[in-house]
């Protein structure tokens, strides 16, 4: 067992392979050896690690993912979140981004994928209004540049 | 399962939300928005999103490179951060893929403007004919992680065997377009097969388009059948112009693609087959099929019943024409919303009546109409004087398309006559390489003073009262991937 450490200093004891699914909690694990000290995980909540927990054990027996000798890679696919993944990831868009954050973070890079590919779905088809008021963003933009980054780009919109 | 204790109760509150996330989360996110008109989207919502998106993502997006352009090759297999933005990639041997959308001539680098680019592309050209570096391609493709859609408008599809190969492998191809313009040289045929063949292992290709300017050999077609047999389950779109020489092409007939949407088929045998095809494939939105063969078409009373687009070249027939635009066996009629009609087919006998007012009364009834084609292959345009009729019974179009040159003279005014029946009529359009500038605006400008909301024909758009060249991305872009 792994007992970790959140940054409101809440502790979860977990399954060495759930958390061995965070390459960063994996690295930690092999740098200490055997020891019954925390890891300390100041950039993640308790209410975030729980979520990201019940992730890891779920997917705790899924292969690792291939090793590619190209990091960026890859055959990325966007609409295939898988059922279970599509509904977990089901939450407010605060809890979603802290998610998002807290994958990178902990170096988990399947969960980033299904949460960046949920934001970009939330992206698709929209008009930037449309965006702005999904994700609460003030628009800095003059009238006049809006309507030249349009013209500029206007090949784009062809759908 | 874990054990949860809860020790303290302060909460830690992070600032979150899209424009919060750091830019290399923000840059995944936007590795799977793979349309350009999402990006601009995002990009048009504030000043941060919009310098990150127009001068990286967007930017590198949709590219058309020549194909001897070793200062952009070096270019992408040097950084592969940018390489790994490319989302569409028109690779060209020749020099007419020049548009604003499509950019890259040359060197590529920011804050180059497009004339700049330009003028240097053309100056590369003149001073510094280069080969085309097969090996370079292949180095470049290691890179194209983010690749989905591939335009290969080049001489001979064979050289780029190795390349596809690695593309292949490297990233998720959903479509995939070889235009083959072979000169003179009939030896590159074997080469295309080889070419062809290495694109069978890819998965979930959604559109595939060959093309080639001659006829193909059996051994060619065989490989582009047993292809598309693979690409089958996932294939949407599909367009093929194979100027088969024997009728071994009709084997093309008998493959059948559970989610085709769109079918584009030039100069393939068999039309009798056609009928069984279009039954087994009643998704099909779109139906092009254009062929010189005389031979009996089948098409059956129920085929095409979810039709918006239908181009039939097909002259003999009126009954084709008719059938297209009659209501189904269940009551409803196609929602038509481009059609293409042959003047020709117009002009003959159907049954006791004449076909050309047995087609306007159907015509009359198609109400989601848009769009028109009009194929006339008479010597003088002389079946443009079906056009008049055909007009009157379809005022709902916007566009007219031609097949063949605008003609000058009176034929031209009879067609201006024809055009003065739509009302919402705003653009003209026939191919794009026939006319010489000053010839457009001639022809715009006697459109243009019958039709009133007529806004465009070909690159020429209303200037005031007057009509003006203008040459735009798209168009080019058009003519490349015709």
């Amino acid at each position: 067992m792994v007992t970790l450490t959140t940054s409101d200093n809440e502790t979860f004891t977990v399954d060495k392979k759930v958390a061995e699914k965070s390459v960063l909690i994996k690295n930690m694990l092999e740098d200490v050896g055997e020891s019954d000290q925390a890891i300390p995980l100041p950039n993640v909540t308790a209410s975030v690690l729980k979520k990201v927990l019940e992730w890891c054990e779920h997917h705790k027996d899924d292969p690792a993912p291939p090793e590619n000798e190209d990091k960026d890679d890859t055959r990325k696919r966007t609409t295939d979140i898988s059922e279970w993944d599509q509904k977990f990831i089901a939450v407010d868009q605060e809890m979603l981004f802290e998610i998002i954050l807290a994958a990178n973070y902990l170096d988990i890079k399947a969960l980033l994928d299904v949460g960046c590919k949920t934001v970009a779905n939330m992206i698709k088809g929209k008009s930037p209004e449309e965006i702005r008021k999904l994700f609460n963003i003030v628009n800095d933009f003059t009238p006049e540049e809006e309507a030249q980054i349009k013209k500029e780009n206007e090949w784009a919109e062809d759908r | 399962m874990y054990i949860h204790q809860r020790i303290d109760d302060q909460l830690v509150k992070c600032q979150t939300g899209i424009q919060h996330l750091p830019v290399e989360i923000l840059e995944h996110v936007l590795s799977h928005l793979p349309h350009p008109a999402d990006l601009l989207a995002l990009a048009l919502t504030n000043r941060a999103l919009g310098d990150l998106i127009l001068n990286s993502h967007l930017y590198w997006h949709s590219i058309s490179v020549p194909s001897q352009n070793h200062a952009l090759l070096n270019q992408l297999c040097a950084n592969r951060r940018i390489s790994g933005l490319v989302k569409r990639l028109v690779v060209t041997d020749t020099w007419t893929t020049t548009g604003r959308g499509y950019r890259l001539c040359s060197d590529c680098g920011h804050g180059v403007s497009w004339d700049a680019q330009l003028e240097f592309s053309f100056h590369g050209v003149v001073e510094n004919p280069v080969e085309i570096d097969y090996a370079l391609w292949a180095k470049c493709a290691l890179g194209l992680a983010g690749l989905r859609t591939l335009v290969l408008h080049v001489r001979d599809v064979g050289r780029w065997k190795t390349f596809l190969d690695i593309v292949r492998r490297t990233s998720a191809l959903q479509s995939i377009a070889m235009q083959q313009y072979l000169g003179f040289m009939y030896r590159f045929r074997a080469h295309a097969k080889e070419a062809i063949s290495v694109l069978d292992d890819i998965p979930e290709v959604e559109e595939f388009d060959w093309y080639s300017a001659l006829s193909q050999s059996t051994d060619l077609f065989r490989a582009l059948t047993s292809l598309l047999l693979r690409l089958a389950p996932t294939l949407r779109s599909l367009k093929l112009n194979i100027s088969q020489e024997d009728t071994s092409s009709t084997s093309l007939w008998h493959l059948r693609f559970p989610q085709l949407q769109s079918c584009q088929v030039l100069n393939v045998h068999g039309s009798i087959h056609i009928g069984t095809f279009l039954a087994a494939h009643p998704g099909l939105e779109r139906f092009h099929f254009h062929t010189s063969s005389g031979l009996q078409f089948d098409f059956p009373e129920e085929a095409l019943t979810n039709a918006r687009d239908v181009d039939l070249r097909y002259y003999g027939y009126p009954e084709l024409f008719i059938r297209l635009v009659q209501h189904l066996p269940d009551g409803r009629r196609r929602p038509l919303e481009s059609l293409a009609v042959c003047a020709q087919a117009l002009g003959r006998r159907y049954g006791e009546k004449d076909a050309l007012s047995a087609f306007c009364a159907e015509l009359k009834e198609v109400k989601t109409l848009r769009t028109l084609t009009w194929i006339d292959l008479s010597n003088g345009i002389s079946g443009s004087r079906y056009l008049v009729p055909v007009a009157s019974a379809c005022p709902g179009v916007e566009e007219v398309v031609f097949a063949w040159n605008l003609p000058a003279g009176n034929a031209l005014t009879i067609i201006a006559d024809a055009l003065s029946l739509l009302p919402n009529l705003t653009r003209v359009r026939c191919p794009a390489s026939s006319l010489v500038p000053y010839e457009l605006t001639t022809q715009a400008e006697v459109l243009g003073r019958v039709c009133r909301r007529l806004e465009r024909v070909n690159d020429c758009v209303r200037d005031g009262e007057g009509w003006r060249v203008r040459k735009e991305a798209r168009a080019f872009w058009e003519r490349v991937t015709l």
